[in-house]
């Protein structure tokens, strides 16, 4: 009998997955370090205790360190956020950006920069990305929970995103200032450049936490896939798992938004490209989902370093180039399935 | 031994009572048959005997404690669920979704280790499955997927299982297999509560039918008791009755009744 892609599962063993996607992370996270547009610079031990006193050290520790760090931990939030809602969903199109959760996570930034809160108060960047993620995941679910048809699904994700678009436009067109008008623009589009240390610390605390709490979902999504009937006759309680997820998605997508702007379609491509070597289990998918992100971030942040000569393509630019054929074609086969 | 029992039970939605005063008890030794035409509660009352929608009178007791007292954990060590339609939402392979039954008895983490290994690999025989352990799931026939989903139900290991049309929509051959497993799984400890609607099975396989109308108990009692055609007539309105051909029960309708108006 000759079974087709999808008759068998042909995974691979998890730990040797999981020791891939780290041994693949730790490359492109030394890559990000080593190769720049000021060439390649080898760090020592040194440039990370005491005051830089080179340029090639300033440049690493200033520029290039907290750059790889960010570009780890904020694709490593949108991928397993990505995987978060997919499981919780139960639909392999729900994405932090397409859904419109990063969007808003972006506005409750920006609000904090228009009202001036967060220069003075810096910790209010990452809370207002945080409070807009979690308003848009509770606005999601409350549209398109409970087994919604993809459809569903979609056009809760085109107008969560087209209201909060609007806002965020909103805020541009009265900003008093042209010039801090346009700097909010391109800190839209997304990007990793000229972050520094503080943007991790301001993060990091938050990203962990969210990942942390998304760690925990994997046994409750995967009984999810029997439906919410089965997985709750299976002892898992449905209430908590939604929060966790919920929260979880909050957190780290507001404060990977925060400090990187929007980065989109990351949570779509990783877990979709990973999902078959995990066995399709989506508890299995968080982990790998989180190191496969944070390794496509990488991989695309040294990309844009070199993509071009004159000024560094956006990060965000590039993802969406590459994210959006792949969200299409996830579309079309998603309606010959349904057929 | 594990014994669930619905005492008084109401269920309303939408100012409408879909459960009207329901008394029933159900454990093992039996294979119970839940019989109805539709919208008669069937579903509704499988659900409330899980827990899984709120009751609005009456209550749910499991071994003559309040359902409520329970954590959803200890309920699932007890009392297991087939769903209608067997839904599956990702192309997982038969032998992870047996597997994931071990989550009711909390031994997921031990799924590698010999007992959780052994229980999946005993559920995938009794349902001879086992052929179909590396398949997705998504990908087998309606029958074969009701089978691997009694599988999983099997490796939980509760007592009680409660399963809701099991055998709707299934070519002949698999409905007899469905109810051979169901019917084989009953035993001192172990009790099978079904929602059928083919009558004929319900005959021959079940040892207590439940004949729900309009939210409410009409007839409970052995097959010969409640397939009466007085009975038929009352809550199918259908000609028809219990009949043995070869020593085997056959349940004919024969015709639709008048309608009395």
């Amino acid at each position: 009998m000759k079974l087709s892609r999808t008759d068998r599962s042909f995974d691979i063993p998890f730990p040797f997955l999981l020791a891939g996607l780290v041994l693949l992370t730790l490359v492109l996270f030394a890559a990000s370090v080593v190769f720049g547009r000021a060439g390649v610079l080898i760090p020592n031990a040194g440039i990370l205790i005491g005051a830089p006193t080179t340029p090639e050290a300033v440049i690493l520790r200033e520029l290039r360190l907290p750059r790889a760090i960010l570009a780890l931990v904020v694709g490593g939030a949108l991928g397993m956020a990505g995987a978060a809602l997919q499981g919780l969903l139960r639909n392999p199109l729900a994405e932090p950006g397409l859904v419109g959760v990063s969007g808003t996570a972006a506005l409750g930034a920006v609000a904090t920069f228009y009202s001036g809160l967060a220069a003075v108060y810096p910790l209010a960047l990452p809370l207002g990305g945080m409070a807009g993620a979690g308003l848009a995941v509770v606005l999601l679910y409350l549209l398109a929970g409970r087994d919604a048809p993809i459809l569903t699904l979609i056009l809760a994700g085109v107008a969560i995103n087209a209201m909060s678009g609007a806002l965020t436009t909103l805020a541009l067109n009265l900003s008093p200032n042209p010039y801090a008008a346009f700097e909010v623009f391109f800190w839209l589009l997304g990007a990793l450049t000229d972050r520094s240390m503080d943007h991790v610390d301001l993060a990091l605390p938050f990203i962990t936490l969210g990942m942390g709490l998304l760690a925990t979902t994997g046994r409750g999504l995967d009984a999810l896939t029997l439906g919410e009937d089965v997985a709750r006759s299976l002892g898992i309680g449905i209430g908590g798992l939604q929060a966790r997820v919920i929260i979880g998605t909050a957190l780290a997508v507001g404060a990977a938004v925060a400090v990187s702007g929007v980065i989109g379609f990351v949570g779509l491509v990783v877990p979709h490209l990973l999902r078959p070597a995990v066995g399709h289990a989506p508890g299995r998918l968080l982990p790998a989902s989180a190191l496969g992100g944070g390794a496509l971030t990488l991989a695309a942040d040294i990309a844009v370093r070199f993509a071009t000569d004159g000024p560094e393509l956006q990060l965000g630019v590039l993802t969406a180039m590459i994210g959006a054929p792949f969200f299409l074609a996830l579309v079309l086969r998603t309606r010959r399935e349904g057929q | 031994m594990t014994i669930l029992s619905a005492h008084d039970l109401v269920v309303t939605r939408n100012g409408r009572r879909l459960l009207d005063g329901i008394s029933a008890d159900f454990g093992p030794g039996r294979l119970t048959g839940l019989i109805g035409p539709n919208g008669a509660g069937k579903t509704t009352f499988l659900k409330a005997l899980l827990g899984l929608i709120p009751v609005d009178g009456g209550e749910v007791r499991l071994d003559g404690l309040p359902l409520t007292n329970y954590r959803p954990s200890d309920i699932a060590r007890r009392v297991g669920y087939l769903a209608q339609g067997a839904p599956c939402h990702w192309p997982m392979s038969v032998e992870r979704i047996v597997a994931l039954g071990l989550l009711a008895n909390g031994q997921d983490r031990r799924a590698e280790a010999a007992a959780g290994k052994q229980a999946i690999a005993d559920a995938l025989a009794a349902t001879g499955t086992n052929h179909l352990r590396h398949r997705a799931v998504t990908t087998l026939s309606g029958g074969e997927r009701t089978l691997v989903m009694i599988a999983r139900c099997l490796a939980g290991g509760a007592p009680m299982l409660l399963a809701d049309e099991p055998v709707t929509g299934l070519d002949p051959r698999h409905q007899l297999d469905v109810m051979d497993i169901l019917r084989r799984r009953v035993s001192e400890t172990a009790g099978t509560v079904a929602v059928l609607h083919d009558l004929t099975l319900a005959a021959r396989y079940c040892n207590h039918l439940i004949l729900m109308a309009d939210g409410r108990i009409f007839a409970q009692g052995t097959p010969d008791v409640v397939l009466k055609p007085g009975n038929l007539a009352a809550v199918y309105r259908i000609k028809g009755g219990l009949h043995f051909v070869d020593g085997r029960q056959i349940v004919v309708s024969h015709s639709p009744e008048e309608n009395r108006t």
